[in-house]
């Protein structure tokens, strides 16, 4: 027992030891136990400690519901580490087989893998890569444009995802939609985001309306009341992204796009509530758009990726070009790079 | 020659020249309809980026030993990858080739190759009376309409949840 203590603290101990499967006598209780597979796989740990804390945004604001800044700050490790579990086993390269035992475990500063041998050296690959930039933060541009039908070729967008890797291409593209008659710059907003962490934007109002009327019988007197009925629909728009920094350059970014429009004016109608000559209301009836887009992209610091798909009222398309920038490889770009921001954000 | 060895000579000839392989349109057609052949190549790059990461000074004492340990790894791999390629044991006089891995994979962090994992693009347009909707999978649009029944005087003003009207599908590619 005490020989499998001091073996545990020594891999623990350690920042990457291998061992060969099976391990069940070395492990003993304390190490996860794993079965052999025929793919040639080694248990290895991997002391993360600095990476956690790295990520780790700071525990600025005091909780209300009784948590001490301890008990936060130890959430947001373990969110933290999940996050970089999950990013692992999404992004890895060679990627996991379905022989494989895909048994994963995050023990405090440590995570212990078990994987082939490429796959470890890719995970060492992996940390090596994010240790390289402490503090390093991530830029996400999105711009969102109606296009009049027909005219995304003319733009250079040929199919419904167009990679802009060329530089400068994603700056021409914006140019040339600007100048353009018809095209209207919906919004572009930004986010600075932190590797691996989700970031969200959400800019939303509510639009209440007259969806109804209950008619209510009213005592004394049997008189009718017309109880409008409310409901309300979030327009705006719901950005989600998150960036993990890979080997080689590359960035695994995550992109949820949600945009919800309703069409203006609202239209409305008259309706008979009761057989009164004078009991009619007016409701509402509101025509919603909703846009979605949701993407895994490998992108380079400064590259972009347009989506576009026609929009319902076959008169024009829809154009979303998401553009990541790594702050610690690409300097931020200028101001007047950004000549958009002169828009609706 | 075999489709393997073309593979890879393509690849040697794309380092000869300083570029990344999987910046060349080509290779990278032929990398995606080979998952293996791909997965070796990324190996390599990844190999030769980790070179590039240990390169870098790093201060704490057990980290020098994570960049030892990935050092002897990459060389070992490194060593025996530059046997095998026209890059490897040069002649004596050309010290120009001496140092390959640092000038490779200086190439890397410039060249990456940005694909699409997964996509789905959604366009559903509701009205009190029809649901439009248009939907990108990754391979195809798709578009379906959907009419529902109209209301009529003194009905609540709420959308039938039957579908009445013939189902429009089309589908197209752009």
């Amino acid at each position: 027992m005490i020989w499998n203590r001091c073996l545990v603290a020594l891999l623990l101990a350690s920042p990457a030891i291998a061992i060969p499967l099976p391990q069940e006598s070395v492990g003993g209780h304390e190490l996860p136990r794993i079965k052999s597979s025929h793919v040639q796989e080694t248990l290895t740990f991997f002391d993360i400690h600095d990476i956690v804390e790295d990520l780790c945004p700071p525990a600025a604001v005091e909780m209300t519901d009784g948590r001490t800044p301890a008990e936060l700050r130890a959430e947001q490790r373990s969110r933290v580490s999940n996050r970089l579990l999950a990013a692992i086993r999404t992004y890895m390269k060679p990627a996991w087989s379905a022989e494989q035992n895909t048994k994963s475990v995050y023990l405090g500063d440590s995570l212990a893998m078990s994987a082939t041998k490429e796959q470890n050296e890719w995970i060492g690959s992996f940390l090596a890569n994010l240790r390289q930039h402490p503090g390093r933060m991530l830029g996400s541009r999105v711009v969102y444009f109606e296009v009049p039908r027909g005219q995304l070729s003319t733009l250079g967008v040929e199919g419904p995802t167009t990679l802009l890797v060329a530089e400068g291409a994603r700056e021409k593209l914006i140019q040339k939609a600007k100048e353009m008659e018809g095209v209207h710059l919906l919004m572009s907003p930004e986010v600075i985001l932190r590797p691996i962490s989700d970031a969200t934007v959400s800019v939303q109002k509510q639009v209440a309306y007259i969806k109804s009327y209950e008619i209510k019988m009213i005592e004394p007197g049997n008189a009718l009341i017309a109880d409008p009925v409310i409901d309300t629909i979030s327009e705006g728009y719901v950005l989600k992204l998150s960036c993990t920094p890979l080997p080689g350059g590359l960035h695994g970014t995550s992109i949820e796009f949600n945009r919800t429009a309703i069409e203006r004016p609202i239209p409305t109608r008259t309706i008979r509530l009761a057989t009164a000559p004078e009991s009619e209301g007016t409701i509402s009836s509101p025509v919603v758009t909703r846009v979605a887009v949701k993407s895994d992209v490998l992108l380079g610091s400064g590259q972009s990726i347009a989506f576009s798909t026609p929009a319902n009222d076959d008169e024009k398309d829809l154009l979303v070009i998401v553009t990541l920038t790594d702050l610690a490889l690409t300097p931020p770009p200028a101001p007047d790079e950004g000549s958009e921001s002169g828009h609706q954000r | 020659m075999s489709d393997q060895e073309k593979l890879w000579a393509h690849v040697q000839r794309a380092l000869d020249e300083r570029r990344d392989p999987l910046a060349d349109p080509e290779l990278e057609a032929w990398l995606l309809e080979d998952d293996q052949a791909l997965d070796e190549v990324l190996r390599l790059r990844s190999t030769l980026s980790v070179l590039e990461a240990t390169a870098t000074p790093v201060a704490p004492r057990w980290r020098r030993s994570v960049a030892l340990a990935a050092c002897v790894t990459a060389l070992l791999v490194g060593g025996g990858l530059l046997l095998e390629s026209p890059l490897g044991p040069q002649p004596a006089g050309n010290p120009d080739r001496g140092s390959l891995a640092p000038e490779v994979a200086g190439l890397l962090p410039n060249t990456p190759t940005a694909r699409v994992l997964e996509v789905s693009i959604s366009v559903v347009t509701e009205s009190e009376d029809a649901c439009i909707a248009t939907h990108y999978d990754g391979h195809e649009f798709t578009r379906r309409k959907d009419r529902f029944a109209s209301m009529s005087v003194g009905d609540s003003a709420r959308r039938s949840d039957t579908v009445i009207s013939t189902l429009v599908s089309q589908r197209y590619s752009r």
